[in-house]
């Protein structure tokens, strides 16, 4: 992961707060950089399949460090 | 097919937790199993929102009613209050975390076939069900201290 642990951190929060309640323009802006420092070419894509991505890029994260700990 | 009932019937039929009864029973029709994967796929949603995805014409949302009170009743699914932009209603419907939990149990017993059939997918479907409940935890801790 290109992403530092406080910029996957922060990530994480723009998720939840997008699933739990709306994102403000300048959030929007911060997430989109945020997936994009990850896969550039994600950058274009629409809000929803940007959260998704994102979404899929948090859990495989957490997947991969719950088995690196095994 | 005649229904027996009888004292050990009873006795064995009453090992299965009552929660778990409701739920089962709960999960036991088409319609409820839609509202139930509807509200998986796009999380909260308005009684109105429910009715348009499903395709369900508003002559019959007595039904719908009817068949959301039954998965509230089974703990499955939870009505709340919230306002949200460009939407009408302030009532909305969602997955209680028992309602997931049920589900990923009963997933989890179909995931080493699944696995092996479409790995890809299987394991993207399962990231993004663990990525949702961590950047859900993430900004309800985060919240919470603020």
């Amino acid at each position: 992961m290109y992403l530092t642990p406080q910029e996957v951190e922060r990530m994480e929060y723009l998720l939840g707060k997008s699933r739990l309640n709306h994102l403000t323009n300048n959030e929007e802006y911060a997430l989109r950089d945020l997936i994009a420092k990850e896969n550039p070419s994600a950058k274009d894509n629409s809000l929803d399949e940007l959260i998704k991505f994102g979404l899929i890029l948090v859990g495989l994260y957490i997947l991969s460090k719950a088995l690196s700990k095994k | 097919m005649g229904t027996y009932t009888s004292t050990k019937i009873k006795e064995y039929a009453d090992e299965l937790p009552s929660e778990l009864k409701r739920a089962v029973e709960a999960l036991n029709d088409d319609l409820r199993q839609a509202i139930f994967f509807v509200l998986l796929k796009n999380g909260e949603l308005s009684f109105t929102q429910i009715m348009t995805e499903l395709e369900i014409p508003r002559k019959d949302s007595s039904i719908l009613s009817h068949h959301l009170k039954i998965l509230e009743k089974g703990a499955l699914i939870k009505n709340k209050y919230a306002k949200k932009e460009g939407v009408d209603s302030h009532s909305f419907y969602d997955l209680t975390d028992f309602g997931e939990d049920l589900l990923d149990g009963l997933m989890d017993t179909l995931a080493i076939p699944r696995l092996v059939e479409e790995p890809v997918e299987s394991l993207k479907r399962v990231a993004l069900k663990v990525g949702i409940k961590q950047s859900e935890k993430v900004f309800k801790e985060a919240t919470k201290c603020t």
